[in-house]
């Protein structure tokens, strides 16, 4: 019986594992890749301790002296907001921070060019895309973005630095309010 | 019991304290909202005590090995900003403040005068490496980090 209870076990966590090797085939861990761009890219998780709500900032800033793009959500929709975030530095000129700074941004550079070398931007992409019925889209990446900032409940803001003061200023999903924005 | 089932309880029991609270913030959360702030870059854990009326906070921060320092000043700045009484989740316990009073006194070596109270806010606020913010909602959300009295830090981010 033991032995029996003992095989079923094995059997699940085995069967887990290819499920979790399988969805790791078919998507990067957006957030791990971002990781390795901290001077780019923020991740700060905020709970408040009284009701247990918990949301999720993702900021990505040209540099720390300069104003970044932040996206926040409910942190039950971080994962598919890393992802937008993600796909917003690869393919949104938006959100494409360092390109059109005076002083690139070297992180955003190397994210964007790792995303394109090794074909992480493309994977994220493939998958919303069949996920969301975007291939017969006039624009399939807009189509993406679109889907993940409305699934996700992206709220996203401007964060403007001065001194030793942030302003959030609104700027909707098209980055609309964006002074340096293109 | 069992062995897997006792593997079970402890996993259970190790994901449930991951998100908990510091035993040490636990009363401050019946006069401010604690927050919990995670660094999901780095993996650093601060904590963050608001006091807010009508959108505009007070908040105080620091890490996790400054919590009851965190705490002891959260109950000395409530006391003596009675303005954000009337928002606080449950009513000042005297008992708490005069807690907190009474172990920085002793602590910092503040004398028993008029003075006492701010003396031991000062320390603690030094002692517990404590950050306060100013959050104002205006046109725009503006977070800014102030100086001990609530006053503007001229000069930029690190």
């Amino acid at each position: 019986m033991r032995s029996a209870r003992a095989w079923s076990i094995a059997g699940l966590l085995v069967m887990a594992s290819w499920m979790q090797a399988g969805l790791a085939d078919e998507k990067p861990d957006t957030l791990a890749l971002m990781k390795q761009y901290p001077a780019f890219v923020e991740a700060i998780r905020t709970t408040d301790l009284n009701d247990r709500a918990a949301k999720v900032r993702i900021t990505l800033c040209r540099s720390k002296h300069d104003h970044c793009e932040a996206f926040e959500t409910d942190a039950g929709h971080s994962g598919t907001m890393a992802d937008y975030a993600y796909l917003c530095a690869v393919y949104d000129n938006d959100c494409r921070h360092g390109e059109h700074a005076k002083t690139k941004g070297k992180n955003a550079d190397a994210l964007i060019q790792e995303a394109k070398d090794k074909g992480y931007g493309q994977a994220v992409l493939d998958y919303y895309t069949t996920k969301y019925d975007c291939a017969q889209a006039k624009d399939p990446t807009a189509c993406v973005l679109h889907k993940l900032y409305t699934t996700a409940g992206v709220h996203r803001t401007i964060a403007e630095r001065d001194g030793h003061t942030i302003s959030y200023v609104e700027a909707g999903e098209d980055g609309e309010g964006d002074p340096f924005g293109e | 019991m069992k062995p897997w089932i006792c593997l079970g309880v402890l996993v259970m029991m190790a994901g449930a304290s991951a998100a908990g609270i510091p035993p040490a913030l636990k009363s401050t959360q019946d006069i401010a909202h604690v927050m919990e702030i995670e660094d999901l870059m780095h993996g650093t854990v601060l904590y963050r005590v608001d006091f807010c009326e009508k959108g505009d906070c007070d908040m105080f921060q620091t890490d996790a090995a400054h919590v009851q320092e965190l705490a002891d000043y959260s109950q000395l700045f409530l006391d003596t900003h009675p303005d954000y009484l009337n928002a606080t989740p449950k009513q000042l316990d005297p008992a708490a403040v005069a807690s907190a009073l009474s172990r920085g006194a002793k602590q910092y070596g503040c004398a028993p005068d008029k003075q006492q109270t701010q003396c031991v806010m000062h320390a603690l606020f030094k002692a517990g490496k404590l950050k306060r913010y100013a959050l104002l909602q205006k046109d725009a959300t503006e977070y800014e980090e102030v100086d001990e009295d609530g006053q503007y830090i001229p000069g930029g981010y690190d």
